[in-house]
């Protein structure tokens, strides 16, 4: 019954504090939007539209149980299966709780693999209207958010302006992370975050980190000192009929491997005690009966009282009762209880039959 | 004469689940679980094959979180505790069972083993485990790695002293129990990224293993595949996972573990016994779990089990390990064939695997030990450290970022469900190199405060929280645990920064997160 108070008081706060967050988030977006419209001789309508949209920010903190990735491939299973989360550690030490936000203008950049990236980023009310009063007036009709998306493989000093290459994402910028499609293993690449508006400018606000997509495939690049024929090499991996040209097997090749890697035929995707075989499919529409046999009785609490030639342990008051797995079949349980002098003995012979109609 | 090697590799861990607070605390239980049907077997194992003077060579990794617990006090009484509670169980269960012949054999199984288990770990091990380890790391049968510290994802970790400080932890862990410096490290699941060699030379460790294609996507390309041996630039030998070996063990369909013979996991009388009878033994709330009381076989595609026959399974498993040698042994023969040299074929498990999820994996491992000392010529056992002596000159190469984890990169530990603990963690992180490097001359509380504000960045950093996370099981403790920890690094901030503090709370708190107690928070200085 407490825990049961305690997890209703506990939902309520953690209901107040999420209404306080949306407040909050709403109450910045209006007083942002108020500085726009200082700054601007218009409201910049996109950039701050979504806002109104969406007031509900989304908090860096734990997302809802059961809002995991979207991955519709199947999910290495758990060894808890079926179980839900009965304990729930309390807030140990009140007051301390981690910042929504940390307000301290950076973009991160991560490698997910050799094809996606991953950013998060935490910027200042005081950064963008820093950034949006450097804008000329003129320009700061329809800004919207954007990513830009460096490749700046090889470049020493990436200035801004001396990427091999980028490219735009128009983004949410209250999602506070995203992810990005480079398609590209093995390039080094940096984004900004900033506005861009209808004419095309764009206007960074942070830079992050530079990183590398993984690399993906066997490589091209041969140690002289260290060389095995292809054919060989090929049979190694357990690769066979690649085709003729070295182009078409290189690319049948490197199929074959994204095709096993991408289905776990070489990473298991079993990394802990956690997780191992398949989750048992939840069945239909079904039903199990078993049936047990409870045999209690009384006698002098000193005698001693045997069930099918096994001695039973009586309690206190000379109580005692027995509980068995009852199959199919007919059975007999005789019970015998002789009294502390060995003189008297009583015999009571229930039976049981069970069947299954 | 042998053609090549086995490197049979066990990773065993756990993350650090230890709660004083509680009376009784469910999570602790995957502990206690595997230490009754993996840890303990293994030891056993160890045991027979060494009375029979079989050099069993065998590759483990005890991660640091795991020897932790192994040392701790509290955890060992409370696995006591645990054990006599299941022994009870067993003993009402064989009552229960007395008219139904098949699983009355398997109840009996059960308290026996358990019984057994309360003795060996009671008197035989007198409670200390990672001594019996060392013992036979002692005797040259066992080869004993670490791990990161807490078992973090190093690829994502991004700061190089944090990386610095979870490989370092594992290392000074590892001098404490096992009284050498550690030769090789297990990555948390095998996650690479380009430049972690040289981390690894700074903590003095000689070798690591990647997953098939952080070996085989290396630049220049690994002449041998990956069953060689390889050295990263900065001379850190590194060896690949063989998917052949692993498939047939791994996978719960082509695998042997999916053998109609073996004992079922999901039926459990956890889940099958009447809820008043079996409530004293399942969680403290009263939610049924596995209790490992398992009492059918697999028997097919089918909800409908038969009971489970041990000694069946226990053939199977012999069948499945002469099949295992057996594929080893062609693979030897043509590899060596075609490669002039020997070759190494790196299979490795999680230890949990053998015991816990495939039963009859511990006898299906002793099996292989024995048959490939008695039954064959071609291949032996070796750990990569000897593979190493035997082949010193070798490729180097830069192995390619990855991980064994579902496919093969970060995104297990990188997704919509955990993203959100990165902004967090990386900042902490930071905070506490910029701390370390302010208050490096620090001593008395403050060094104190420092130094749980290590561990609590560490334990924040299991890789396992955001697995649970990504496959939701146990997400919302997982979640938890992440947020407690940063908010006991923040409180500590507070405290240090504002040099006032609760004495209480600092010391409840290093009463309940007491990993690693010799900590130095200067491993996180830059």
């Amino acid at each position: 019954m407490k825990k049961n108070t305690k997890k209703k008081r506990e939902s309520a706060i953690s209901r107040k504090r999420k209404k306080t967050v949306i407040q909050r988030a709403k109450t910045r977006v209006k007083t942002l939007k108020r500085k726009i419209e200082r700054i601007g001789k218009k409201r910049t309508s996109t950039l701050y539209k979504k806002k109104e949209n969406s007031p509900l920010l989304k908090t860096p903190l734990p997302t809802p149980v059961g809002k995991i990735s979207a991955d519709k491939e199947k999910v290495e299973v758990s060894k808890f299966v079926g179980l839900k989360e009965p304990q729930i550690i309390p807030q140990e030490i009140g007051e301390i709780s981690l910042p929504q936000k940390y307000y301290d203008n950076r973009i991160t950049l991560l490698p997910r693999d050799p094809w996606w990236l991953h950013t998060y980023w935490d910027i200042s009310e005081t950064k963008i209207s820093e950034v949006v009063s450097s804008i000329p007036i003129y320009e700061r009709e329809g800004l919207k958010w954007i990513l830009r998306v460096y490749d700046v493989t090889g470049v020493k000093d990436f200035r801004g302006d001396n990427a091999n290459s980028f490219f735009d994402i128009d983004i949410h910028f209250e999602a506070g992370n995203w992810y990005i499609n480079v398609d590209k293993p093995e390039r080094d690449w940096c984004v900004e975050i900033g506005f861009k508006n209808p004419y095309g400018k764009f206007f960074p606000l942070v830079r992050s980190n530079i990183t590398k997509t993984p690399c993906f495939g066997i490589s091209n690049v041969v140690d002289e000192e260290w060389i095995l024929g292809e054919e060989d090499y090929y049979k190694i991996l357990g690769i066979y009929d690649l085709g003729k040209s070295s182009l078409e097997r290189r690319k049948k090749l490197e199929e074959i491997i994204k095709h096993q890697i991408s289905s776990g035929a070489f990473s298991g995707g079993i990394s802990s005690l956690f997780s191992f075989m398949k989750k048992e499919e939840a069945r239909k529409f079904f039903l199990e009966v078993w049936t047990e046999l409870i045999i209690y009785g009384r006698a002098h609490p000193k005698a001693t009282v045997e069930v099918e030639k096994k001695r039973v342990n009586l309690r206190s008051d000379g109580t005692f009762s027995l509980r068995y797995a009852l199959p199919e079949g007919d059975f007999e349980f005789k019970i015998v209880a002789t009294s502390p002098d060995k003189k008297e003995r009583i015999k009571i012979t229930p039976t049981v039959k069970r069947g299954t109609k | 004469m042998e053609k090549g090697y086995l490197a049979l590799i066990l990773h065993a861990h756990l993350p650090f689940v230890r709660h004083p607070e509680y009376e009784e605390f469910l999570e602790e239980r995957w502990f206690f679980e595997a230490l009754t049907e993996t840890y303990i077997p293994l030891l056993e194992v160890f045991e027979r094959l060494d009375n029979d003077r079989i050099d069993f060579c065998l590759t483990l990794n005890l991660s640091p979180t795991l020897c932790s617990m192994m040392d701790d006090q509290l955890l060992k009484e409370r696995y006591v505790r645990y054990l006599d509670k299941m022994i009870e169980l067993c003993e009402k269960e064989i009552e229960r069972t007395r008219f139904s012949p098949s699983f009355h054999k398997l109840a009996l199984m059960y308290y026996y083993r358990f019984r057994k288990t309360k003795d060996k770990f009671c008197y035989h091990y007198n409670q200390e485990l990672l001594r019996e380890f060392k013992k036979y790391q002692d005797k040259g049968f066992l080869e004993i790695i670490t791990c990161a510290g807490t078992h973090g994802f190093l690829p994502l970790l991004m700061n190089k002293e944090a990386v610095k400080a979870q490989i370092q932890v594992g290392v000074s862990s590892y001098i404490k129990y096992f009284s050498s410096h550690p030769k090789g490290i297990w990555l948390p699941e095998c996650g690479y990224f380009e430049g972690l060699d040289k981390f690894l030379k700074e903590c003095g460790l000689k070798y690591f293993i990647l997953e098939t294609h952080g070996v085989l996507f290396s630049r220049p390309r690994p002449k041998f595949g990956v069953y060689s041996s390889y050295y990263t630039k900065r001379r850190i030998a590194v060896f690949g996972r063989d998917p052949e070996s692993s498939k047939s063990v791994w996978s719960s369909i082509e695998g042997y573990p999916g053998d109609y013979n073996y004992r079922e996991y999901y039926r459990d009388i956890g889940f099958d016994l009447d809820y008043d009878y079996i409530k004293p033994y399942i969680s403290p709330c009263g939610v049924r779990i596995f209790t490992g009381i398992k009492y059918y076989k697999i028997t097919g595609p089918t909800p409908y089990k038969e009971p489970y026959l041990p000694e069946e399974a226990k053939k199977k498993a012999a069948e499945h390990a002469g099949n295992f040698m057996f594929n080893r042994e062609k693979q030897v023969e043509y590899l060596y064939s075609v490669l002039g040299r020997k070759p190494i074929i790196v299979a490795p498990y999680d230890a949990e695997l053998f015991g816990h999820w495939w039963f009859e994996g511990i006898d299906w491992l002793q099996f292989l030990i024995r048959k490939i000392r008695y039954d064959q010529e071609n291949i032996k056992l070796i750990t990569p450290s000897r593979y190493l002596k035997l082949y010193p000159k070798n490729q180097a190469i830069n192995p390619a970022p990855s991980s064994w984890g579902w496919k093969g990169y970060y995104e297990v530990w990188l997704n919509g469900s955990n993203d959100w603990v990165y902004p967090h963690l990386h900042r902490a992180q930071e905070a506490m190199v910029k701390l370390a490097n302010k208050y490096k001359d620090s001593d008395g509380i403050k060094r104190r405060i420092l130094n749980q504000m290590a561990r609590e960045i560490l334990l924040a950093q299991s890789s396992d929280w955001a697995f649970m996370m990504k496959t939701n099981t146990f997400s919302e403790y997982a979640r938890k645990r992440t947020v407690v920890h940063l908010e006991h690094f923040y409180l500590l901030k507070n405290y240090l920064e504002k040099n006032f503090y609760n004495f209480e709370v600092l010391e409840d708190i290093e009463r309940k997160d007491n990993l690693f107690p010799e900590i130095e928070f200067s491993i996180f200085q830059s």
